[in-house]
């Protein structure tokens, strides 16, 4: 039994030592704990957001397995199969589709309404309206089966899903197209498909489908997914297998050959892991694997298709994505944690410096000495684990229902529960990697200070001992590296001044200048932190406050070091709360921003033919203004293929000028003009052109310079005659970034505007500059302004609605109140948000750890002087004046660093824009001033707290103890 | 390094250390300080030696030598007749688990464990059993008087309860000499007897040989030998009455083994005047030794200052206007 307990006496001795130390304690655990916070947090955050993306991707597929038959693919053997497969419970329903794989097969659609020729419409494959299609055969009982249902169920429908009597289901997009409504009488479809035979040469072959009637329009819902999968989807047309049968004998000929046809097989979900893609793709292999099996036992010889796997790689692939993104907005707070780890150990090895030396007097060696060191930090890593772990599923959760920087959606509130899981990755990661870091580093730090000699240590007079890179002065080169590439940036950003850097240049100042800015300015923050006290001294010791200790304050700023490590720590954190503030209020303001280009004004109305609207729009109740947006395209200028886009600029100048314009004009539209110069630039030049940079780059051309456009137009609808047409010598009047109604891409294909010629040069005659302008898309300006009530937009959208050729209505209210209800993609804000919260709780833990340990210290100083007859008042006003012009520099310091950082990570932003699908239009800097102030200011505050809280205990203490111990 | 047999079986002093210098580096600039020169010390069992001498006289760091806590500069420091200056920090281990037991002037307890945990903790490094080391602390306690407070963190407790609690750890292990440094220096008179009680008590009943730093007449007036220490070198022993404030009535000086002589420093000053170079001649009279010692030379000085021309007043080795040296 005494055994026992010698063997488990470390456990109380342990626990107790944790407890009646606890200041160090404290230092220790908080960093164990906020690291593993921050990464158990990041990895349940990416992993919570990946099942979620998953189980929508999953949830909103047709189906996930299909079958193929190798022999005689008939359709009564196909039902043979669907009796097989039905047998297994994991099986919901079956039904056989014949559809063609869009990446083997090339399916155009040739659609002839009226069947003279007349109305015959095609798919141009090198035209920008090109719309990839396929034609996917059903049965008739397509609608009832749980296939059907669910492609159903996840689209908005218009008519009946009625593929029975040579009965056709399109999308919205192909009616669109071909200007087809429901119960519209399509006399053929024409299908021509090419494909290669395996090893053999190129075969094509043509078949159509007769006297087809439209019975339904369906329309995908962001994320729906249908036959193909929600990634690369084409348009489909829904036939009947007996089109195939009757019509398409040549068709049927080759999916009979090919494969085609095949068993599509919905599972039950419920049976498989679907919270972790990898898993549930192998269950899956494993269920085809056993059908395959069963099939093979009645003689049919089958291969089955994963469609979650053919999901799965995209989807990796964005996840990977993703998550590198994430950990790069993490970075600053993973390695703000860790820095507290390394702190917390170190002051703990610190203030144990005394007890170590104690120790080795009393007989104990290195072993012994290390044993203890170790048993503590183990039991403090398991209840940081515990501790840090629920906070990362806090921390999770946060991000996750982030609707905003520092905003959560009340909605989600209840959902925290199902974050109440064991995530085992989440849990070992973060272990592992906090506690081989809190190994590694305790036990070379407890070694040195082990090894000490132990006269050093029991006598010990604190030495500042300077960092590897102060010591060289790398702190000062890796600021002005990281204030250069913040130079460059500002330049670039703000003043728009291109510097032509090329990707590894635009890599190299986005990737390593925020770190270099980060790490080097803190650094440089604890010289400053020296110096302007040094100099502003003057200044704090004739406020009365300070007046009865000046003398003594001013001895103190002379020789004080200690504060080394909390000047690096309030500008390390400080910069990174600045970070959060900045880039949390200007993720906000881009969302909004992107949506007020996308939509370009109170209602974006897109048509399916070319036209003129005007008057239609017009006479709808709430139409207050209309700006049509035509677009041009292919245009070649100089041998580059462009799009042009124009709108009728006399009439949005004129209503520019009294302050109702249509489009919502960012005040960055155009560089170096406002947007009224740059509209009244183009109004007094009829020939003249603004051009992207991006067209500026390729087109090797400058403002001033002249164009030479030349595009090819139809001059015979029913012929198909096209003739070259050009205009020479257009003027290049500036460069513009972007303009409303989603005119401009700058990183995929440039797009110019052309003002006011776009129309007389389409149609080959002149006309009024102020003349209509025949266009698909139309920006309108409504009466009802921002404060539209959601019955006025239904109300308008079923006006629009009304007008032929209608397409789609998009009203810039309804996006931005879905913006505010929606937690954002990929818990930017979430993350930020997170930043934010921990950066100011590491500001303050640490700062109040590190106070403790200094007023500790010098507890006998403190002592003295009570003893020489300083009052109680006295000592704060020492501890809190010696650290006041401190921290209120390095506050201002970290802010500052905090915003150059905010214009790097600005640009790390743009090079992730395009996946995050934001990338249109720049992102500007939006700095809440206010907020940061407040920030610096209460940070400020709790430390000058932290600090007299900690004064508390040595102007408390009992002097006849305090004074003796040397 | 130092097993049992090999203790036993010595016959020489317990302790003896021969020219041991303490240099410090001086900080920026300034010089080096010199702590200890030369210092020669023998202790046997059964010693009860004390150290006296002014504040930076190096007392302190001849300790910390002896007791294996510092390195000296220079020197040995042999017990049972090895030297622990020339071993590694963990052969040091052994030999203040056995050997050794310090007394500080301020306790130096763990603040986080009770007065019973630090000396169970003592006990328990020295690899005693879980119970043995338990029944040993609650053993020494009581008999030092602690038992109804042994539970108390070092806080909690007195001044002589803390500095009773330091001797109790440092005789835990029955170390063949306790070092103490200033051991009364924090507790009032009543229980500055209390501790010197036990140490008498101990070096009485254990034969625990002591070496005892400290300013207290009393205390000093226990130990059966007492050494003065001024700069760094022992100059003179005491005997007879001894008050530490005076130590010229009761002083002896020491010529060490290498014929070293030290004169204390109201001698030096007045032998200086009349140069350094003496001679010396011993004569027995009435069976007891006697030198006498004159300036081996009696160089004429001049009437006036070389350098300052002022007249010369007295025997003096340097010029009292000016300073300059008036003798080569």
């Amino acid at each position: 039994m005494a055994d026992l307990r010698g063997k488990m006496e470390w456990l109380p001795f342990t626990i107790q030592s944790i407890f009646r130390n606890k200041r160090r304690s404290f230092a220790m655990l908080s960093g164990i704990a906020l690291g593993i916070t921050i990464i158990s947090g990041i990895y349940i955050y990416s992993s919570v957001l990946k099942t979620q993306n998953f189980q929508t991707v999953v949830e909103n597929a047709s189906f996930e397995v299909k079958f193929d038959i190798l022999e005689n693919e008939s359709l009564e053997n196909l039902h043979k199969l669907a009796d097989i497969v039905e047998l297994d419970d994991r099986v919901i329903d079956t039904t056989p589709i014949g559809s063609t794989g869009f990446d083997e097969v090339e399916v155009s659609v040739i659609v002839d309404k009226l069947g003279d020729g007349s109305a015959v419409d095609s798919q141009n494959p090198g035209s920008s309206d090109f719309l990839n299609m396929a034609p996917v055969f059903v049965e008739n009982d397509y609608p009832e089966t749980e296939i059907g249902k669910k492609f159903l169920s996840s689209s908005e429908l218009e008519g009946v899903f009625d593929v029975s009597d040579n009965n056709v289901v399109i999308s919205r997009a192909i009616a669109s197209k071909f200007q087809l409504e429901v119960d519209d009488n399509i006399y053929s479809i024409n299908m021509s498909y090419a494909f290669r035979e395996r090893g053999g040469a190129l075969k094509f072959y043509e078949g159509y489908v007769s006297n087809v009637t439209v019975s339904g329009i369906y329309e995908f819902r962001s994320g729906d997914a249908g036959i193909f999968g929600s990634f690369f989807n084409p348009e489909e047309l829904y036939f009947s297998f007996d089109a195939l049968n009757t019509d398409l004998p040549e068709l049927k000929r080759w999916f009979d050959e090919e494969l085609g046809r095949f068993l599509a097989v919905k599972i039950d979900e419920t049976q498989f892991t679907v919270s972790d893609p990898e898993t549930m793709n192998d269950e899956i292999l494993k269920f085809m694997n056993y059908i395959t099996d069963l099939a093979e036992k009645e003689g049919m010889e089958i291969v089955g298709s994963n469609n979650v796997q053919n999901l799965l790689l995209p989807f990796q692939l964005l996840s990977i994505f993703i998550n590198i993104f994430d950990f790069l907005l993490a970075a600053p707070v993973v390695i703000l944690s860790l820095y507290l780890l390394f702190f917390g150990i170190e002051m703990s090895l610190e203030e144990r410096r005394r007890e170590i030396a104690i120790k080795k007097v009393q007989g104990a060696n290195e072993t012994q000495i290390f044993n203890e060191i170790r048993n503590q930090t183990f039991v403090l890593f398991i209840i940081g684990w515990i501790i840090g772990y629920m906070l990362g599923i806090f921390g999770a959760w946060i991000i996750a229902s982030s609707i905003g920087f520092m905003q959560i959606d009340l909605d989600y509130v209840g959902s925290f529960a199902s974050y109440l899981r064991l995530d085992k990755t989440a849990l070992f990661m973060s272990a592992i990697v906090v506690g081989g870091l809190l190994t590694i580093q305790s036990r070379k730090k407890a070694k040195e200070f082990i090894t000490s000699e132990v006269s050093e240590t029991i006598k010990r007079f604190e030495g500042v001992k300077m960092g590897y890179l102060r010591r060289n002065n790398l702190d000062i080169v890796m600021f002005f590296i990281g204030l250069s590439t913040v130079s460059v940036t500002i330049l670039e950003q703000i003043y728009g001044v291109d510097l032509n850097l090329n990707f590894w240049w635009s890599l190299l100042i986005q990737g390593f200048g925020p770190f270099f800015l980060w790490i080097g300015g803190s650094l440089v923050g604890i010289r400053i932190a020296k110096f302007v006290p040094l100099k502003l001294e003057g200044l704090l010791l004739n406020v009365w406050l300070f007046k009865d200790v000046s003398k003594i304050l001013k001895s103190t700023f002379k020789r004080r070091n200690d504060t080394d490590k909390l000047a690096f720590i309030i500008v390390l954190t400080l910069s990174i709360a600045t970070l959060a503030t900045a880039q949390g209020v200007t993720d906000q303001n881009h969302a909004i921003r992107i949506r007020q280009y996308e939509i370009g004004s109170d209602y974006q109305i897109n048509f399916g033919e070319i036209s003129d609207y005007t008057q239609n729009l017009t006479n709808i109740e709430g139409v207050e203004n209309i700006m049509a947006i035509g677009k041009f395209a292919p245009t070649l200028i100089q041998s580059t293929v462009f799009v042009i886009s124009g709108f009728d600029v006399h009439k949005e100048l004129a209503l520019m000028k009294e302050g109702k314009e249509v489009g919502i004009w960012h005040e960055d539209a155009f560089d170096d003009l406002t947007p009224l110069q740059a509209l009244q630039k183009l109004s007094d030049n009829p020939e003249g052109v603004f051009i992207s940079s991006f067209a500026r780059n390729i087109l090797d051309t400058g403002i001033g310079e002249t164009l030479k456009i030349r595009f090819e137009v139809e001059i015979n609808a029913t012929s198909g005659e096209t003739e070259v047409r050009s205009i020479s010598d257009v003027e290049v009047l500036g460069i513009y970034d972007h303009a409303p109604g989603n005119v401009n891409h700058p990183n995929v294909i440039s797009s110019s505007i052309l003002i006011n010629r776009l129309r007389a040069i389409r149609d080959n005659t002149t006309i009024a500059d102020d003349a209509p302008m025949n266009a698909t898309r139309y920006l309108v300006k409504s009466t009802y302004g921002d404060a539209i009530t959601e019955d006025q937009i239904n109300q308008m959208t079923s006006q629009f609605n009304q007008i032929p050729s209608y397409a789609s209505a998009v009203s810039l209210q309804r996006e931005l109140r879905e913006l505010d209800e929606q937690p954002t993609s990929y818990g930017i804000t979430g993350l930020l948000t997170m930043n934010f919260i921990v950066s100011v709780a590491a500001a303050l833990i640490s700062t109040f750890t590190y106070s403790a340990i200094l007023m500790e210290r010098r507890k006998h100083e403190f002592a003295v002087l009570r003893a020489i007859g300083a009052k109680k008042s006295q000592i704060y006003k020492i501890a809190i004046g010696e650290n006041l012009i401190m921290v209120l520099t390095t506050a201002i310091w970290g802010s500052l660093i905090g915003i150059g950082i905010t214009y790097l990570f600005n640009g790390l932003f743009g090079t992730f824009a395009f996946i995050l699908g934001g990338g249109a239009i720049d992102r500007l800097v939006t700095f809440p001033w206010l907020y940061v102030s407040i920030i610096g200011f209460c940070t400020s505050i709790g430390v000058l707290v932290a600090t007299a809280v900690s004064a508390r205990g040595a102007a408390n203490q009992d002097l006849s103890i305090a004074t003796r111990v040397v | 390094m130092f097993n049992q047999q090999d203790i036993d079986e010595y016959e020489g002093p317990l302790l003896k250390s021969t020219g041991v210098y303490v240099i410090y580096k001086g900080k920026e600039g300034a010089s080096n300080v010199v702590a200890l020169r030369g210092i020669n010390l023998e202790i046997n069992r059964g010693d009860f030696l004390a150290i006296v001498g002014p504040s930076g006289s190096g007392k302190s760091s001849l300790l910390r030598c002896i007791g294996g806590l510092q390195h000296p500069t220079a020197g040995a420091i042999n017990y049972y007749g090895r030297d622990i200056t020339q071993v590694s920090e963990s052969d040091l281990v052994p030999f203040r688990r056995s050997t050794v037991g310090f007394v500080f002037q301020e306790g130096n307890l763990i603040e986080s464990l009770s007065g019973f945990q630090n000396v169970v903790r003592t006990l328990r490094y020295s690899g005693v059993g879980y119970s043995q080391s338990r029944s040993r602390a609650t053993e020494i306690l009581s008999l030092l008087g602690l038992k109804s407070r042994m539970h108390d963190i070092p806080k909690r407790l007195s001044g002589g309860e803390r500095q009773r609690v330091a001797i109790a750890r440092a005789l835990a292990n029955n170390p063949k000499i306790i070092l103490a440094d200033e051991p009364t220096g924090n507790i009032d008179y009543a229980n500055s007897e209390n501790v010197m009680g036990i140490f008498k008590d101990l070096h009485r009943d254990l034969e625990t040989s002591f070496l005892v730093v400290t300013h207290s007449n009393h205390l000093a007036t226990f130990a059966n030998k007492k050494l003065e220490l001024r700069d760094g070198r022992f100059t003179g022993q005491h005997t007879g009455n001894f008050d530490v404030n005076s130590l010229g009535g009761s002083r002896s000086v020491i010529i060490s083994e290498s014929g070293n002589l030290t004169l204390p420093p109201e001698l030096l000053g007045m032998v200086l005047e009349y140069g350094n170079l003496w001679e010396f001649q011993a004569e027995e009279q009435n069976n007891q030794a006697r030198i006498i010692a004159k300036p081996s030379i009696q160089e004429k000085l001049p009437d006036n200052c070389p350098v300052c021309k002022q007249p010369i007043i007295g025997r003096t080795q340097n010029c009292r206007s000016c300073g300059a040296k008036l003798l080569n």
